[in-house]
C-alpha cells in the first residue's frame, strides 16, 4: 500500500514539479472541455431564460379554464374541490368582474370615476404577488386600484374610497356604498384603464346586490322584486250553459293539464265558501300536470288569465294551491289562497261575492270568511324566528257589493265596524306546515290574496326569502356562481399535467402549455445537439490526450527505465501514467471551469453606456449549472484517463536498460 | 539458509547473451566462459574497450534483461540477505525459465543497486527525494527514510547548504540544480540507500574529473566495505587507473577479432591501492581460485 502511496506521490510530483511540461497537456485538454462547458451554459441560459420569461408573466403558471362540455357553472364549492383534487394547484381565482362607481372618501378630493371594472383576486393571488402586491384577506374591506383610477381619484395606499355599486335601470336605479381602503396601486398596461381588484367575497357580496339580493354583511337589502308565484294547479269555473269544449280539453290536454271534475267535490274549503246550490249553474274543474303535484320544481306560473282567454268556454280560472292550516290557542286558522278578476260573474257563486281578493290586491292582507270576530292582524309563521305580518281586511257588506272596486285598491286597515278583536296568537312554524285536512272543517278560513299563499308555499319549498326589511318575499339568495376562473399551477412545469387534467374533467382551457412544451422541445434538442457535439469533442479531445501523452511518454523514457530499474514493477508505472493524466483532466477542468466563470460574468455584463466603444457587446445569459460542472470535471478526467491508457500500456512494457538508454539524451 | 555469509553472492557460468539490432540486421553475442564468483564487501572492476560487450553483461548480472537463451545458463545464483539477517540463495536460472518477472522486480528492487553512466536522477524530485526513492519503493517508514537519506547526505558530502544561507540547502534542491559532482554523487547515494547486495556501477565518474571521481569511488568503496555492509559493487570502466586504485577483482572483457562477439578474457585478483590489501577470503581469492584452476 505504502509503495502505491508513493506511485502516486511520484505521479504528483512529476505533474507539479515539471508545470512547464505539463501546462501544455493542461491547456489543450482545458481547450477542449471550454467549450462544452460553454455550449452547456449557452443552452440552459438560453432554456433558462424562456422559463423565466414565462415564469415572471402573470400568465405563465396561469390555466384559464371554462366548463365547456356540461356548461356547468362553477361555484364556490366546486372551486375548492377542483384545487384540492387536481395536482399541483396553488390556488383558483374566478373570474368574475363587477362595474362600480368610485369615489375618493370624504375630506379628500371630491373626485370619482364611473365604470370602473373591479375584478376578484384572493389572498396569495400570484398574479399580484408578480406585482409585488399583497392581495386583499378576506372579509377584509379593501380595494387594488389601477393606476389610472388611482390618478383620477388622487389617492394612494392607505386611502379610503366609497365603492358605490347600483342595481336597476338608471331611472330606478338603487344604489349601495361600502368604505374601502386602497391596498395598493398597480400599474396597467394601459394608463387609460379602470379598473380594479377586491377580494372575491367582497365581489360576490357586490355581486349578490347587483342581482337583487340582500347583503346582511354589509346592510344591504333585497332588490323590490317579488318571488314568482307559483301554483299546484287550476280551477275551471264554467257555467252549465258554457262549459270547457272539445277544443279546450283537447288544448289544455297539449299541455300537459289533466282535468278533473270536481263539481261535486270542489277542493276545501271552496263548498263551504260557495253558495249551497252552486252545482246547478256551476261546473267545476281541476287542472294540474302530472309533476305540478308531487315535485315542487315543476309547479306552474302560467297566468290564469290566459287560460281562461285560451279557452273558449266562458270561465273563470283560479289558480290554486294547497290550503295551509295553522292551530293556536285561540282556534284554528285555514289560509286559502283565492284571487280573481274583481267583476268576474263567478263571485255571485260565492256567499260573500267580496270574499275573493281580485289581482291587484294587496297582499299581506286578509279576509275572515265567517262573520265572527277575529284577529285584527296576524303574524303568520314562516319559521321559529320569522313570520310574515298579515292585515285583516273586512268583507265589504252585501249593500256594499257595488263599491266593492274601490275597496281593493290599497291594504285596508281593520276598521271600528269590522268584526276585528285582538289580534290573534302567533302559531308556530310546526303547527302550519301542514296542509289542510278534515280539521279545516272546524277551523276559521283565513282568505289570502292567491300569490300570498303561493310565496309561502316558495318559502317552505326554499325558492324564496321573506325581507322584513322590505315586507316582501324576495327569490332566494342563490351562491355566486362563475362562467370561468383562472388557476395557478405550482410551477411552470406543472401546467401540462393540471390542464391535462382538467380536460379530463371536461373543462374548456386555455394556457400557456404550448410555449411550456416548445421550452422542452428546445431544451431537449438543445440537449442533444450538446450531446453529440460534447460526444464529438469528447472523441476528439480523447485521441488528442492519447497523442499528446504519448509524445509526453516517449519524452519521459529515461525516467520510466530509471524507475524500472529501481525494481517499480509494470503495473505501478501503469497506474502511475494514469493518475498523472487523470491529474491533469482534473487539472484542465479547473483551468475550464475558472475560464466558464469569467466567461459567464463577461458575456452577461453590461457595459457602462459611457463606454462607447464596448456597445458592441452582446448581453449573453450562460448558466453553469452544477450538474454541468461535474459532468465536465468527469468527462475531462475520463478523456484524459482513457487517452493516457495506451501510453502507459506502451510505457509499462519499456525495457528498463533500453528506456534509460534511448531516453538519456531526450 | 544460514546467518554465515556466503562466499559469493553472485555465481555465474555459461552465459552466451545474444543481442540483435532490428534496424541494422546485425547481431552480437556476449559470452561469459570463466566462471564468475563475487563475494561480499568486494568491489568488481569490468574492464574493457567499447562495443565489448561491459553494459550488456551488467544488464544481465543486473537482472535488467533475461538472458537470451536461460536454459543453457550452467549456473546462475544470488545470494541476498533478509531482513532478519539470514541469506537465502535466489537461483536466476529457473526464475528467468519460469518468467517469474515479479520475482526479478522484487530482487531487482530490494537487493540491486544501480548507478548508471549519467546517473538517470529523477527531474521532479529533489535530493533527498531522489536518494529516497528507492527505500520508498520498497514501503519503508518515513523515519528510517530520513534517517538513512540524511546518513548518505552527510557520507557524500551533500548536507551542506549551497552557498548564500539563503538558499535552500542543497538537500531539498531538484537535481537540475546541480553540478556533475554533486549529481553523480547523489546517483551513488541513491544507489546504495537501500543497502542493496549488488551494486551496480556502470561508468560513474565519466562526467566528473579525476579529482572528483576518485572522491565519489572512495566514498563509494567505504561504504561497501563497512563493517554493517555485506554487499559487492560491480563497477564498468574504461579508466585502468581507478580499477587498480579501487577494485578488489579486475574482469577483463574483449571482443573476439572478425567476430562480432565480445567475451570475458581475464579475472584477475587486485589489491587496490585505495586502502589495505583484502584478506583472500574477502577479495575474491575463490574466485581467482577458481579462475585459476580453469585455467
Amino acid at each position: 500500500m505504502r509503495r502505491w502511496l508513493y506511485y502516486f506521490e511520484l505521479a504528483w510530483c512529476d505533474l507539479v514539479r515539471l508545470w512547464a511540461t505539463t501546462q501544455h497537456h493542461v491547456i489543450i485538454v482545458a481547450g477542449i472541455c471550454l467549450p462544452i462547458l460553454m455550449l452547456l451554459g449557452l443552452k440552459r441560459g438560453h432554456v433558462e431564460a424562456l422559463r423565466q420569461d414565462l415564469i415572471t408573466s402573470p400568465t405563465g403558471r396561469q390555466i384559464t379554464f371554462w366548463s365547456a362540455q356540461k356548461g356547468e357553472l362553477l361555484d364556490r364549492k366546486s372551486i375548492d374541490r377542483l384545487t384540492g383534487d387536481l395536482p399541483s394547484v396553488e390556488i383558483v381565482v374566478p373570474e368574475t368582474q363587477r362595474v362600480v362607481t368610485i369615489h375618493s372618501a370624504a375630506g379628500a378630493s371630491d373626485a370619482s370615476v364611473d365604470s370602473v371594472t373591479l375584478f376578484a383576486t384572493r389572498e396569495g393571488d400570484p398574479m399580484m404577488s408578480q406585482l409585488g402586491i399583497r392581495s386583499p384577506k378576506a372579509g377584509t374591506h379593501e380595494v387594488i386600484l389601477g393606476q389610472a383610477v388611482a390618478d383620477e381619484l388622487k389617492v394612494r395606499q392607505g386611502d379610503t374610497v366609497e365603492v358605490v355599486i347600483s342595481r336597476g335601470r338608471s331611472s330606478e336605479a338603487e344604489m349601495a356604498s361600502v368604505s374601502c381602503k386602497v391596498a395598493a396601486v398597480m400599474p396597467t398596461e394601459e394608463h387609460s384603464a379602470l379598473i380594479g381588484y377586491v377580494d372575491l367575497d367582497l365581489l360576490d357580496q357586490f355581486d349578490a346586490f347587483g342581482r337583487g339580493f340582500r347583503v346582511p354583511e354589509l346592510g344591504w337589502s333585497s332588490a323590490r322584486v317579488s318571488a314568482v308565484d307559483t301554483y299546484s294547479g287550476y280551477l275551471f269555473f264554467c257555467e252549465k250553459t258554457s262549459t270547457l269544449t272539445e277544443d279546450d280539453r283537447r288544448y289544455l290536454g297539449e299541455r300537459g293539464f289533466r282535468l278533473e271534475h270536481c263539481t261535486d267535490n270542489p277542493p276545501e274549503p271552496l263548498r263551504s265558501l260557495l253558495i249551497p246550490d252552486f252545482s246547478e249553474g256551476l261546473v267545476i274543474y281541476r287542472a294540474h300536470t302530472a309533476e305540478s303535484e308531487k315535485n315542487p320544481s315543476g309547479r306552474l306560473r302560467i297566468p290564469p288569465s290566459e287560460l281562461s282567454e285560451a279557452t273558449e268556454a266562458d270561465d273563470v280560472v283560479l289558480a290554486w294551491n294547497e290550503p295551509k292550516i295553522r292551530s293556536a290557542a285561540d282556534g284554528s286558522f285555514l289560509m286559502a289562497g283565492i284571487s280573481f278578476s274583481r267583476r268576474a260573474w263567478l263571485r255571485e257563486y260565492f256567499s260573500e261575492p267580496s270574499l275573493a281578493f281580485d289581482y291587484e290586491a294587496e297582499p299581506f292582507s286578509f279576509h275572515l270568511a265567517s262573520a265572527d270576530a277575529g284577529p285584527t292582524a296576524f303574524d303568520w309563521p314562516l319559521t321559529e324566528e320569522l313570520s310574515v305580518p298579515l292585515s285583516f281586511i273586512p268583507i265589504p257588506k252585501s249593500s256594499d257589493r257595488d263599491s266593492i272596486e274601490g275597496a281593493d285598491e290599497s291594504p285596508r286597515q281593520p276598521t271600528a265596524e269590522g268584526p276585528a278583536t285582538e289580534p290573534a296568537a302567533n302559531p308556530t312554524a310546526e303547527e302550519v306546515n301542514s296542509s289542510a285536512t278534515n280539521d279545516q272543517l272546524a277551523a276559521r278560513i283565513l282568505v289570502v290574496p292567491a300569490n300570498l299563499l303561493a310565496w309561502i308555499q316558495e318559502f317552505g319549498e326554499g325558492r324564496a326569502d321573506f325581507d322584513t326589511d322590505i315586507k316582501l318575499f324576495v327569490p332566494r339568495q342563490e351562491p355566486a356562481v362563475y362562467d370561468r376562473a383562472r388557476l395557478y399551477a405550482m410551477t411552470i412545469d406543472d401546467v401540462p399535467s393540471v390542464v391535462d387534467s382538467l380536460a379530463d374533467s371536461g373543462f374548456a382551457v386555455m394556457s400557456e402549455t404550448g410555449r411550456i412544451t416548445e421550452i422542452h422541445r428546445q431544451d431537449d434538442s438543445l440537449q442533444l445537439l450538446v450531446f453529440v457535439v460534447g460526444a464529438g469533442v469528447f472523441l476528439f479531445g480523447v485521441v488528442t490526450v492519447f497523442s499528446v501523452l504519448m509524445e509526453s511518454t516517449d519524452r519521459k523514457r529515461g525516467t520510466i527505465g530509471v524507475l524500472r530499474v529501481m525494481g517499480m514493477s509494470r503495473s505501478g508505472i501503469f497506474a502511475s501514467i494514469l493518475v498523472r493524466a487523470t491529474a491533469i483532466g482534473a487539472a484542465a477542468a479547473l483551468v475550464s471551469l475558472l475560464c466558464g466563470f469569467g466567461l459567464r460574468a463577461f458575456l452577461g455584463w453590461t457595459p457602462p453606456s459611457d463606454i462607447t466603444w464596448l456597445q458592441w457587446k452582446p448581453i449573453v445569459t450562460v448558466m453553469l449549472a452544477q450538474n454541468d460542472l461535474i459532468l465536465v470535471t468527469a468527462g475531462a478526467m475520463l478523456c484524459c484517463g482513457l487517452g493516457a491508457i495506451p501510453p502507459a500500456w506502451r510505457a509499462s512494457r519499456l525495457d528498463p536498460f533500453d528506456a534509460i538508454v534511448e531516453g538519456r539524451f531526450r | 539458509m544460514s546467518t554465515t555469509p556466503p562466499d559469493f553472492i553472485l555465481e555465474l557460468d555459461g552465459l552466451e547473451q545474444r543481442l540483435f539490432d532490428p534496424s541494422s540486421g546485425e547481431s552480437f553475442t556476449v559470452r561469459v566462459d570463466l566462471p564468475l564468483r563475487i563475494a561480499p564487501r568486494s568491489v568488481v572492476a569490468l574492464l574493457g574497450p567499447s562495443g565489448c560487450g561491459k553494459t550488456t553483461l551488467l544488464t544481465v548480472l543486473g537482472l535488467l534483461r533475461a538472458p537470451s537463451n536461460p536454459e543453457t545458463l550452467e549456473r546462475f545464483i544470488i545470494r541476498t540477505r533478509s531482513g532478519d539477517g539470514m541469506w537465502l540463495t535466489h537461483d536466476l536460472k529457473s526464475i528467468w525459465i519460469s518468467r517469474r518477472r515479479g520475482k526479478v522486480e522484487a530482487l531487482r528492487r530490494q537487493h540491486l543497486g544501480f548507478a548508471l553512466q549519467s546517473g538517470e536522477l529523477l527531474p521532479a524530485l529533489t535530493v533527498t527525494e531522489n536518494i529516497a526513492a528507492p527505500l520508498k519503493l520498497n514501503g519503508v517508514s518515513r523515519a528510517i527514510c530520513t534517517m538513512r537519506v540524511s546518513e548518505l547526505l552527510t557520507s557524500f558530502g551533500l548536507e551542506q547548504c549551497n552557498g548564500s544561507t539563503l538558499e535552500r540547502s542543497l538537500a531539498h534542491q531538484r537535481v537540475n540544480r546541480l553540478s556533475g559532482g554533486e549529481y553523480q554523487r547523489v546517483a551513488l547515494a541513491r544507489a546504495i540507500a537501500h543497502r542493496p547486495t549488488l551494486l551496480f556501477v556502470d561508468e560513474p565518474t565519466s562526467a566528473l574529473n579525476r579529482e572528483l571521481a576518485h572522491g565519489a569511488l572512495s566514498q563509494l568503496r567505504t561504504l561497501q566495505r563497512n563493517e554493517s555492509s555485506q554487499g559487492a559493487a560491480v563497477m564498468i570502466t574504461h579508466d585502468e587507473d581507478l580499477a587498480r586504485i579501487f577494485a578488489d577483482v579486475i574482469i577483463r572483457m574483449s571482443p573476439r577479432r572478425g567476430e562480432p562477439v565480445g567475451e570475458v578474457v581475464d579475472v584477475t585478483v587486485n589489491v587496490p591501492a585505495v586502502d589495505e590489501p583484502l584478506e583472500p577470503a574477502e577479495a575474491g581469492v575463490g574466485l581467482l581460485a577458481e579462475s585459476a584452476s580453469d585455467s
